[in-house]
């Protein structure tokens, strides 16, 4: 039974696919979300590119708007997505983890790691993960 | 601090730089800053250096036309230091995310990759006489693919202590890096904007 979801988000157009798949579970299970944001550690665009930083506080602020008919929590961390996402999960005893597969594959992954690989291994939980590929 | 402790805390540093260099990369964005940064670091910057060390001061160096000497050492400059600046760029974003003035931002940025890259060239006067000097492997070398060029075989190479040069180098081309940087991410904003726009 799945009582508490986790999904981890960048706001990107990918990780929103996972957070639209974790809201249809966490309605399927009457189960609560928990929306976790993680700033990285460094974002080029902070210095170069500024227009194109991510707004986590409207993102996340519009999770109750989007999801009414499910208990939705949101928060927001800084770090190493995978382990701040697998952190979280222990600390908010989450039944499920939920994340886009954006990274499992191609350059990507070569050169940065894949976050859900590494959340797969280290999770304390059960982990879904979902076919993001349409939106990158 | 236990030594356990303090292998800890060298490991999770190791670690945590490892993570934002790797952030910084993440993007392509930040491959071309570190390609025009390099680039006008070396060539622009390295350009009112060598002016100032081989013209100015009539420093030791082959006896080549002044624009391809400029050259030679530029391309020297921009491969043996963009590995440097490769690991430079993430430490001036990681100070500038500690900044909550964002008007500050961009002055944090420019003088950390300054100071960074001037602090790095400092032993550039040395390396450059013992690679590169008029009497030098490379220095030669370089006389017998470019051609020597009279005007400057006949210029008086004033002798000065390598210690003078180097502080000279640190001193002097701290600041012009400083412009320097600011010109380059000037250069990848105004192309970022393009990009969004188109």
């Amino acid at each position: 039974m799945l009582q508490k979801l986790l999904v981890g988000t960048d706001t990107s157009a990918a990780a929103d696919l996972a957070v639209e798949a974790a809201a249809d579970l966490a309605r399927a299970h009457d189960a609560e979300l928990v929306v976790l944001y993680v700033k990285p550690p460094l974002d080029a665009r902070e210095i170069f590119d500024p227009a194109k930083l991510p707004d986590p506080d409207g993102y996340l602020g519009r999770m109750r708007e989007r999801f009414p008919e499910v208990k939705v929590r949101t928060r927001s961390e800084a770090g190493d997505a995978a382990e701040m996402i697998c952190d979280v999960a222990e600390e908010e005893e989450a039944d499920a983890i939920v994340v886009g597969n954006r990274g499992t594959h191609g350059k990507r992954r070569w050169f940065l790691g894949s976050v859900p690989n590494a959340v797969v291994q280290h999770a304390p939980c059960s982990v879904f993960i979902v076919d993001t590929r349409s939106a990158q | 601090m236990t030594a356990v402790e303090m292998k800890d805390a060298i490991a999770r540093t190791r670690r945590g730089v490892a993570a934002g260099v790797r952030a910084f990369y993440a993007r392509p964005m930040g491959w071309f800053a570190l390609l025009v940064t390099s680039a006008s670091l070396a060539y622009a910057g390295g350009g009112a250096m060598f002016w100032f060390h081989a013209i100015y001061r009539g420093e030791n160096g082959p006896p080549i036309s002044d624009v391809w000497h400029w050259l030679f050492d530029s391309t020297l400059g921009f491969v043996g230091l963009t590995p440097a600046l490769f690991l430079i760029l993430p430490g001036a974003l990681w100070a500038v995310d500690r900044v909550r003035f964002a008007r500050a931002k961009t002055a944090i940025y420019v003088a950390v990759v300054g100071v960074g890259f001037g602090v790095v060239t400092g032993p550039g006067p040395f390396l450059h006489d013992t690679l590169v000097g008029r009497n030098a492997f490379l220095g030669r070398l370089a006389v017998d693919i470019l051609g020597r060029d009279p005007a400057v075989a006949a210029r008086a190479v004033e002798e000065h202590s390598t210690l003078s040069e180097m502080a000279l180098q640190v001193v002097v081309g701290t600041p012009v890096y400083v412009a320097t940087a600011l010109l380059a991410l000037a250069f990848v904003r105004m192309i970022a904007r393009r990009g969004a726009r188109g």
